[in-house]
């Protein structure tokens, strides 16, 4: 048997970065050499990792190569066409290969070209299930078979049967051939006789078609079935699943699919959304600028906050939900330091809201999709929104699933034919993993909400030229021309110019968004409009410019008489005033040189306002020989108001796991452009990849490279890789190495012998061998026993000492040697299932 | 369709561009489910709210029809939201039935289990159905058909009404082809048989037709469809006499055939014609004129300017569901916001015409409305200033510098029917005075006001001044202009009626003016902002002008 190991030594450089880009979990902490390389792509975990990666014809090669694997057949490619009974399978763009899908599980390291063609990697059996493919066990038989196992032979057997019976017996066959190969029988089936199907059964056991493996259970044999099956494991590989065309009754959601088929529609349905939520967004910052947003304790937002929002922001409170964690998510609020209850911006927000809008969305979406909040956890059935920014709602695989979301929408509408079920889309990329049904609509909602995608289509280009780019093309030419009604309302016939929305912004209340955009001038936004330094005369010429209905009379009406009064209240701030006894002492004070850096000035005949304090005016006058009393301020004087009150924070610093940060806020922003096909994705390993292949290659060749910088197999900490450092997983918990023990935050240091020992142990559970192994117990005593191994998984073996018939259970770490023992198996375990 | 005349809003107002060449079938087509809200000049404004979806519903259309007229005529790809809601609000009605059952009598059926489990679970409907007959069908009390159908339109299930009504005691009415005041042939104009068409295909429901386009005809040739003994509500006493002569002129009824049912005459004939006021008179807690209601087995109760309709009328009106029920009004919206009690007490929307529709088919004239602004004195200011909330209005509101104006106003149009109208008497008395007009209150006498009604018809009196009881129900044909000094605070509804005063039909095709005179600077300045947006919302040209302007 070739070692797994000499399997990993024959592979090149790049096959192994391969590797490590495929699988990153084996590739940090840096696995120091090939022996514990092998270790850790055998270990259960990271084989059930991997196939958790795989997609369905994929995971299909891997059944049929684990059947012909059982039954000693060859497996080179032409009979696993054969077994798989087609050439190609339908992916999401194009047909793939039965070669292509090998190589995709050779790089995997799932599979290796062995002497008998290509062979699953161990573990990966273990992994794929006791049933692959719908096959029953091996059965290893004393005496053979009585007939040869064909159709034919099978067949004559059924001849032989009362016709009732035959017919009975050929559907429980039909039923068992393409799996389930169970079935339950009752537990004293050969000896009871009641029916013509437990007689029908009975024969068949006695025939040797079923074998009873134990009471209650009848199985067909995985030969035979293998047989039955036309020497194939498959009819055909899954296809990807193809869009469904008919016509469905009517539905709101049919009704918006007629419409918004086109990418034209899906571009500015998108577009029209993304500007709503940054519209959104913008005012939710100036909300929480001025007075700060509100949590409770546990860090999760206050219900009545979140009730303010809907309110000021006349929005539904799950939308509301849903702005929030996007600014979160996007660190353009955090908690404030100072005051934990308080959201308030960022100073990122800060700069964000200067940036165009292209790129504020930009940001907003790459923010998202890094992080793995799961806002829609928030939503109840009845409409009602609870625990916002709760700091448990977050899953690790959220990114994933969302790339993957995004990555089955992706293709144009018209390109797929027609909508189809994403659900069974995912299941096809990737049917090892389950993906609750509500993270994935939460996720499209969120999508929707952000304005990725409309009517289940991603944005055109937002994959390939990036969030920014693709919103640039897909945003309507900007309009502008507004008309103006007698009735003092404005209508921007499309997406406002800058020009014309600073206008409408400060001169009008807008009413609603959406396709156009309407306002109302009333005396209140004509004021607001003096108030930015516009003149009448100047209001009313842009308007003029701008509007093509002209300015209703009514309007300039309105104006005239704003300006009018505008100004007749006039307010200014000052820190103190002085009051002089007689115009004399006035002119002398602010003739005097002194009292130039006090900022004064007059108010009225013999009062002074000035912009210093009170003591600085109280000294300097004072300093400058004048008689100066301060008067009792109770009530007179008023201090300006802090206009704005608007403050900023610094955005808290990305790690990885920041204390005070909301759980599940992305570490970086993610690239839309980076988001890999649904499937079948080329793997390009980076330099760095490549760099960590070549030293551990060069590690196992007998080199004395002891010490060689990133040989340390984790004694360093942290290994970089790719120029930083490689995420641990996506998947936190059970991702400590084999043999770890599980408590260490520190990946344990596994020396190159133990490695060793797993993979023999591993191989010998695979074959089924018998092994002496060494274990030392708590006092340092080493006893040797001979087992045979039956399953390795969570640092334990469990194993079956053959001379003294007990089960044992030794942890790995007792374990101090591994060798093939000369003995034979004894009695092989009887097909267990 | 990228450029049709829709603009599809997020907050479900829909945006129709007047001068787009599809703009009117745009119009026709979203007109059955969408409620006009505004329409000044260029871009009219319809909203969509579960009433109106539900009228549509009522009217037969489907949600498939709807959201495929948004889709059609929309500019802009139109929210996917939207139109879900749109879908599940339709949804919603005719999921309850109201039928006859043939052996259980009055029924409510459900198409949905869930539903009936949903509303029968509710407090609301507690008392007023009886036993499950089977898993969608429980029984209704006759008598709570009404109260019934209030209670699940508060559910948001309104039911469909689909129980009938009895034909009442017939009684033979027809139109007159001569109209025997003017000598000449007449016949209903056909947005009037559109109508008429529409309510007797429904069997009950609400007529809206601006003031001036002839609701009282519509009424008539509903009674002549219909046949039968008929209760007419109206608002007040001067209004049951315009509908007797009115009725007198179009319809072969005779006078014997026509009662009054007033404060001051109760006779009860196969047409009566009964005041909201008398209805809901009390006399130590009890309603004492309730039995007119049963007096007779009417097939037809109309009821005048329903969006005036007090409140204990509804309740009335719950126990007469199995009648056939006409509703005329210029206008759904309700001050107190009871529309959802219209839609399922008296029934659904069955014709609407906009105002500028009928005007441009020149049935009612065109008016030009004028705000004059003037500036208090000095004195009045400050008088002004330092007065209490309260006094505020009317200090404004009966500014002395009004009556100067109107002066003027008159000068500039003289001879022309002009028409004073204003809230405080004292003002008005002192406008009379000074103009030398006769004034008419809620005082003058019955007899009076006709006196002085058809002498400005005849146009030997060529300027009234009248109070508040020229709002409602009484025809001034010749009015071409009216001056408002003062008005309750901007009433949207009141503001209706004002305007319909001006709104008929001029001889010579001149145009009508409607001025209201304004003290800057005050409360009756904010109160004119209401009306100027009202009135410019009805499309109608507005414009501001200064007195010293004048």
């Amino acid at each position: 048997m070739v070692s797994f190991v000499d399997v990993l030594g024959e592979s090149d450089e790049s096959a192994l970065a391969r590797l490590f880009a495929a699988r990153p979990d084996v590739a940090s902490p840096s696995p120091g050499n090939l022996m514990s390389l092998a270790a850790r792509i055998t270990n259960p975990v990271s084989v059930r990792r991997a196939l958790s990666t795989v997609t369905t014809p994929e995971l299909e090669v891997l059944d049929a190569l684990a059947v012909l694997q059982s039954l000693d057949l060859t497996r080179d490619i032409d009979s696993l066409t054969r077994a798989v009974d087609c050439t190609s399978v339908q992916g999401p763009h194009r047909s793939i290969t039965v070669e292509e899908i090998t190589d995709r599980l050779t790089a995997l390291f799932l599979a290796h070209w062995g002497h008998e063609g290509l062979t699953l990697s161990p573990g990966v059996v273990d992994a794929l299930g006791p049933l692959p493919a719908g096959f029953g066990p091996v059965i290893t038989r004393e005496n053979p078979l009585p007939f040869t196992p064909s159709p034919e032979g099978v067949a004559h057997i059924l001849q032989g049967l009362t016709p009732e019976r035959r017919l009975v017996a050929e559907r429980i066959l039909e039923q068992l051939i393409w799996g389930p190969p169970l079935a339950k029988v009752p537990h004293d089936l050969m000896t009871r006789a009641s029916t013509v199907t437990h007689q029908a059964l009975q024969d068949m056991v006695t025939s040797g078609i079923l074998t009873l493996t134990e009471p209650g259970r009848v199985v067909l044999d995985r030969e035979l079935a293998f047989a039955l099956r036309g020497h194939r494991t498959h009819r055909g590989l899954s296809n990807y699943p193809s869009a469904t065309h008919q016509k469905q009754a009517f539905s709101p959601e049919s009704a918006a699919h007629t419409m918004t088929q086109d990418s034209h529609s899906i571009a500015s349905a998108c577009s029209a959304q993304a500007l709503s939520t940054l519209r959104l967004t913008e005012e939710l910052l100036s909300l929480w600028a001025t007075t700060p947003g509100t949590a409770v304790r546990a860090g999760t937002l206050a219900a009545r906050e979140l009730r303010r929002i809907t309110e000021e922001l006349s929005i539904p409170a799950s939308t509301a939900a849903l702005l929030v964690e996007f600014s979160v998510a996007a660190r353009l609020v955090r908690q404030d330091d100072d005051a934990p209850h308080d959201f308030v911006p960022t100073l990122m927000a800060c700069t964000w809201l200067d940036l165009p809008p292209a790129q504020r969305w930009e940001h907003l979406v790459q923010w998202w999709l890094g992080s793995s909040r799961t806002p829609w956890s928030c939503l109840n059935d009845d409409g009602s929104v609870r625990g916002v920014l709760d700091p448990a709602h977050h899953q690790p695989w959220i990114p994933h699933l969302k790339e993957q979301i995004l990555a089955v929408l992706a293709p144009p509408f018209e390109q797929r034919g027609g909508h189809h079920d994403l659900t069974a889309a995912l299941t096809w990329c990737s049917p090892r993993r389950t993906v609750p049904s509500e993270a994935v609509a939460g996720i499209v909602m969120e999508a929707t909400q952000l304005g990725l995608c409309a009517a289940e289509t991603v944005l055109p280009g937002l994959l390939t030229v990036g969030p920014r780019e693709a919103l640039e093309a897909a945003l309507p030419e900007p309009v502008d021309t507004c008309i103006i009604q007698g009735d003092l309302t404005v209508l921007v016939p499309g997406r406002p110019s800058t020009r014309l929305d600073d206008l409408l912004a400060a001169s009008a209340d807008i009413e609603s968004h959406g396709g156009a955009v309407t306002g109302r001038f009333t005396a209140a936004s004509v004021a607001r409009a003096f108030d930015r330094g516009m003149s009448s005369d100047e209001l009313l010429g842009e308007l003029e410019q701008l509007s093509i209905t002209g300015v209703p009379q009514p309007l300039k009406y309105l104006v005239a008489d704003t300006a009018r009064t505008h100004g007749a209240v006039r307010v200014g701030g000052a820190s103190s005033y002085v009051r002089f006894a007689d115009d004399a002492t006035a002119a002398a004070a602010l003739a005097h040189s002194a009292t130039r850096g006090l900022g004064l000035f007059e108010l009225a005949p013999r009062v002074v306002a000035s912009s210093a304090s009170v003591s600085q005016v109280t000294q300097t006058l004072k300093d400058a020989g004048f008689g100066v009393v301060v008067e009792d301020s109770t009530g007179a004087i008023v201090l300006a108001q802090d206009a704005g009150r608007r403050r900023f924070i610094p955005v808290r610093p990305v790690r990885a796991s920041s204390p005070g940060g909301t759980p599940g806020m992305a570490v970086e922003p993610r690239r839309c452009q980076d988001v890999p096909e649904a499937a079948f994705v080329p793997l390009h390993p980076s330099e760095g990849l490549l760099d960590l292949a070549r030293v551990v290659r060069a590690a196992s060749v007998g080199d004395d490279r002891e010490g060689h910088p990133g040989n340390g197999d984790g004694v360093h900490g942290h290994v970089v890789v790719d120029g930083s450092v490689v995420p641990g997983s996506r998947w936190p918990g059970g991702e400590q190495v084999e043999g770890s023990g599980g408590t260490s935050a520190q990946p344990h240091r596994l020396n190159e012998a133990g490695s060793a020992h797993l993979v023999r142990l591993r191989a010998a559970i695979d074959a089924n061998a018998v092994v002496d192994i060494d274990i030392v117990d708590s006092r340092g005593t080493i006893t040797t026993r001979t087992i045979v191994p039956l399953t390795l998984d969570g640092g334990r073996l469990r194993g079956r000492d053959t001379r003294r018939d007990v089960d044992l259970t030794i942890a790995v770490h007792r374990i101090v040697h591994v060798q093939e023992s000369g003995e034979l198996p004894a009695a092989p375990p009887s097909a267990s299932l | 369709m990228p450029n049709g005349p829709l603009i599809v809003q997020s907050d479900k107002s829909i945006l129709l561009e007047v001068g787009h060449p599809q703009a009117e079938d745009a119009r026709r087509a979203i007109a059955p489910f969408a409620e006009l809200e505004r329409a000044p000049e260029h871009v009219h404004t319809y909203r969509l709210t579960p009433l109106g979806l539900w009228n549509a519903r009522a009217a037969g259309m489907d949600a498939e029809s709807a959201v495929n007229v948004l889709i059609e005529y929309s500019r802009f790809p139109v929210p996917h939201t939207l139109l879900v809601d749109i879908a599940e609000t339709m949804a919603r009605y005719g999921r309850l039935t109201l039928a006859q059952h043939p052996v259980h009598g009055l029924v409510l059926i459900a198409h949905d289990p869930a539903v009936l489990a949903e509303v029968l679970a509710s407090k609301r409907t507690a008392g007023l159905v009886g036993a499950r007959v089977d898993e969608d069908t429980v029984i209704v009390h006759p008598s709570e058909r009404g109260n019934l159908k209030q209670a699940l339109m508060k559910l948001g299930w309104p039911a469909e009404d689909r129980a009938g009504y009895v034909d009442g005691e017939a009684h033979a009415i027809a139109l007159r082809e001569i109209d025997p005041a003017a000598g000449t042939a007449w016949s209903l104009r056909p947005y009037q048989s559109h109508a008429v068409d529409s309510f007797t295909a429904g069997g009950s429901g609400v007529v809206v037709l601006p003031c001036g386009a002839g609701k009282t005809i519509v009424g008539a040739a509903s009674m002549a469809q219909v046949s039968a003994t008929t209760l007419i509500l109206v608002t007040n006493t001067v209004s049951a006499r315009q509908w007797r002569d009115e009725l007198l002129r179009r319809t072969s009824l005779s006078d014997d055939e026509i009662g009054e049912y007033s404060g001051t005459r109760k006779d009860v004939r196969p047409v009566t014609i009964a005041t909201y006021q008398v209805l809901t008179a009390r006399r130590g807690g009890t309603y004492t004129h309730l039995e007119l209601l049963d007096a007779r087995d009417w097939g037809l109760i109309i009821y005048d300017e329903v969006h005036l309709l007090p409140a204990p009328i509804f309740r009335m009106t719950a126990n007469l569901q199995a009648r056939r029920r006409l509703g005329l009004t210029a206008t759904l919206v309700r001050e107190d916001g009871r529309e959802d009690e219209v839609f399922s007490l008296i029934g659904p929307k069955r014709f609407d015409a906009p105002w500028k529709d009928i005007e441009a088919q020149g049935y009612i004239a065109p008016a030009d409305c004028t705000e004059i602004r003037f500036t208090l004195s000095d004195a009045d200011r400050l008088v002004y200033a330092v007065a209490e909330r309260e006094d505020k209005y009317r200090l404004a509101a009966s500014a002395p510098r009004k009556t100067a104006i109107v002066r003027q106003l008159l000068d500039r149009h003289a001879g022309e029917p002009t028409l004073v109208i204003g809230q405080y008497l004292e003002q008005l008395e002192e406008i009379a005075n000074t103009v030398d007009a006769p004034l008419i209150t809620g005082k003058t006498p019955v007899k009076e006001r006709q006196r002085l009604f058809d002498a400005f018809r005849s146009g030997e009196v060529s300027t009234l001044v009248v109070s508040k009881v020229a709002n409602f129900s009484i025809d001034l044909p010749e009015a071409t202009i009216a001056i408002q000094v003062s008005g309750s605070f901007g009433s949207r509804q009141e503001e209706a009626q004002r305007l319909g005063r001006v709104m008929r039909p001029k001889r010579d095709a001149r145009s009508a003016h409607f001025y209201t005179i304004v003290a800057r600077d005050t409360v009756d300045q904010e109160f004119a902002a209401h009306r100027q947006r009202f009135l410019a919302e009805q499309g109608y040209a507005y414009s501001i002008v200064d007195a010293e302007d004048l």
